[in-house]
């Protein structure tokens, strides 16, 4: 039974296993690492208190960006308007949100529709 | 011939050392391959224009990019799934918002406006498309 793995060293590969995973690239973010390396596929922010980030762009329409805060207290990050194409968007602990690239900016899609 | 075939296996080797770090990459031509780069990407198919009770086309592919010409079109809604476990990315990369058709989802939000420029992922659970990317209450 196969366990298909998405990694930013090996890429896409099957091992034994079941499943989907994707391999995180864990960042932290203090108040001198701002910026959020949007290179992986999934990414993990442990941010050390509130932080407004930046999003590096992506590389090419349609690429998609995971990334969950997995800070270990109430820590929240917050996304500047200017990565996002509707809005100031935000993840607390424990949140996650999926955006693609759409050439320009990030598009979230982990948002209640309005 | 024996040079050739060490010719091709030089040439293989070539290729694996030039991929270095994987970008992994789903493409309406290619399916799914991986090339020199990070991260993962799926190429958007072509822009469908949205009117009013307009049928998007979810049979195309996965990253399905759509664009409203005027404000206000009501009643779009999601062309049926064909296999249990299929997902749709759907993203208004226009500049009008517009709504999808009443009781259309799974779980019907109670506003089905998607926003110019955000986007939505769905999957097909083999009677209605779900909606992903709502908050949970």
């Amino acid at each position: 039974m196969p366990l298909v793995e998405i990694s930013n060293s090996k890429g896409l590969v099957q091992k034994t296993g079941e499943g989907l995973v994707a391999v995180p690239l864990v960042q932290e973010l203090s108040n001198v690492l701002l910026t959020i390396d949007t290179s992986c596929f999934y990414t993990q922010v442990d941010p050390t208190g509130n932080r407004t980030v930046d999003l590096e762009a992506g590389q090419e329409a349609g690429q998609l960006l995971l990334i969950t805060n997995v800070a270990d207290a109430a820590e929240k990050i917050t996304f500047k308007v200017a990565d996002f194409t509707a809005g100031a968007v935000g993840i607390s602990q424990g949140e996650s949100v999926l955006c693609v690239w759409n050439g320009s900016k990030w598009s979230p899609t982990s948002q209640t529709l309005a | 011939m024996f040079g050739t075939a060490v010719s091709g296996l030089q040439q293989a080797r070539h290729w694996r050392k030039e991929i270095k770090m994987p970008l992994v990459r789903i493409e309406k031509s290619k399916g799914l391959f991986q090339e020199s780069g990070k991260g993962f990407l799926s190429k958007p198919l072509d822009t469908q224009a949205v009117v009013n009770n307009f049928e998007i086309d979810t049979s195309l592919g996965f990253n399905l990019p759509v664009s409203a010409a005027d404000a206000g079109q009501t009643g779009v809604v999601l062309k049926d799934g064909t296999k249990n476990g299929q997902l749709a990315l759907i993203t208004n990369v226009g500049a009008e918002d517009f709504d999808f058709a009443d009781d259309h989802f799974a779980a019907q939000p109670a506003d089905a406006t998607l926003v110019a420029g955000n986007s939505i992922l769905c999957v097909w659970n083999s009677s209605a498309w779900s909606l992903t990317s709502q908050s949970l209450s």
